[in-house]
């Protein structure tokens, strides 16, 4: 009788320990299911919303840039440093849900052709590079960890945005128009105004170099000398931004003295 | 000693008995699903912004914000958030996942929410 109670005891014994093992083998694979579940989870989340800070990056720089546009004219004879006065940065640090991230990114004016990846956040009028448009190249570093530890990830996105106006082509044409309505100054003798004004607008009625280009001037004279001032300027409306529509204005000007 | 042969075999038992349900793996099986339920939060708020595209969430106002998202949520996902401090109405009142994409454009705080919920 004693034997069987202890045999009971010990086949009881083994049952039980087997039966502990397995539920810690399968607790076990459990939890390595689910540290995998909650890793993969993280990283998928670091992965999207870096994808939005790159996108909320590219906007902000067209919204900047719009900002500037409308309130500040291009001075045709200073182009090349309007359009690399367009440049900015912008620095956040800050967390979404247990993401907390630092996100680093500047611009700057294109100019010449680059291809870097497509915003999908962005519509296609403002995304890529397209010839002759103003084209703006945003770099934009993000590192983001989870609950400030792992999984961490960090990402240098570059992409290409641009606004529907021909800054280059503008200049030129402006430049152009200066240079025609110089011409035909130097060839006025008088310093009367009106008869300045009336030349000027003879000028512009039949060259078509002004195109869009409203030409103007007005006479002083300083101690016997006789000075012209004259510009030229037109202004670009309904031009489509990130923030609705803006204005641009690009102008040049001179003078002559006698 | 039959006595406490008994004792140290129901004394064993008890002990296996309650470390098994301590390391309950059913536990661990729930976390997974609300993990992959949160993934499926997750994806569903991109997916709306990327929808809309972010010059819409610029430019609209908060009204029509939140109607846009209520019109992109489905049967299983809920799609709510906070625009410029103002809360879209629908926050479920369960649900087996959520998750959040907040940002800042043109200086407004914008901050998307979805959920899931069982259909």
């Amino acid at each position: 009788m004693g034997r069987r109670a202890v045999a009971a005891t010990i086949a009881s014994v083994v049952v039980f320990t087997t039966m502990l093992l397995a539920n810690a083998v399968v607790y076990s694979a459990e939890n390595s299911y689910l540290s995998a579940t909650t890793l993969s989870s993280a990283q998928l989340q670091e992965h999207d919303y870096a994808s939005v800070l790159a996108g909320v990056a590219s906007y902000s720089s067209l919204a900047s840039t719009q900002s500037i546009l409308q309130s500040t004219p291009m001075d045709c004879s200073s182009s090349q440093a309007y359009l690399d006065s367009l440049g900015g940065t912008q620095d956040v640090k800050a967390n979404n849900q247990s993401i907390w991230y630092s996100e680093t990114s500047s611009w700057g004016y294109a100019s010449a052709p680059v291809s870097p990846r497509s915003d999908a956040l962005l519509p296609s009028q403002f995304d890529g590079y397209t010839e002759g448009d103003l084209n703006l190249q945003v770099i934009t570093g993000v590192n983001e960890t989870f609950a400030g530890g792992l999984p961490s990830y960090a990402i240098q996105d570059i992409e290409v945005v641009h606004l529907s106006i021909q800054p280059q082509r503008m200049a030129t044409q402006c430049l152009s128009a200066l240079s025609d309505l110089r011409s035909a100054l130097l060839t006025v003798h008088s310093c009367d105004s009106s008869v300045v004004i009336r030349d000027v607008s003879l000028v512009q009625a039949r060259s078509p170099i002004f195109g869009s280009f409203e030409a103007g001037a007005s006479t002083s004279t300083v101690a016997g000398r006789c000075t012209v001032d004259y510009w030229v300027t037109t202004t670009q409306t309904g031009i489509q931004g990130v923030s609705g529509t803006f204005q641009w204005t690009v102008f040049g000007s001179g003078s002559l003295s006698s | 000693m039959r006595i406490l042969d008994i004792g140290v075999a129901t004394g064993y038992a008890l002990l296996c008995l309650s470390l098994v349900s301590v390391m309950s793996p059913y536990g661990a099986g729930g976390e997974a699903a609300r993990s992959t339920s949160g993934d499926h939060a997750n994806a569903a708020a991109y997916q709306y912004v990327q929808t809309v595209g972010l010059v819409f969430l610029g430019e609209a106002s908060p009204s029509q914000v939140c109607l846009s998202l209520q019109q992109h949520g489905n049967a299983t996902v809920v799609l709510g958030g906070v625009i410029a401090g103002h809360l879209c109405p629908g926050v479920p009142r369960a649900f087996e996942g959520e998750s959040s994409l907040t940002f800042i454009l043109a200086g407004r705080e914008d901050r998307i929410e979805a959920w899931v919920v069982e259909p």
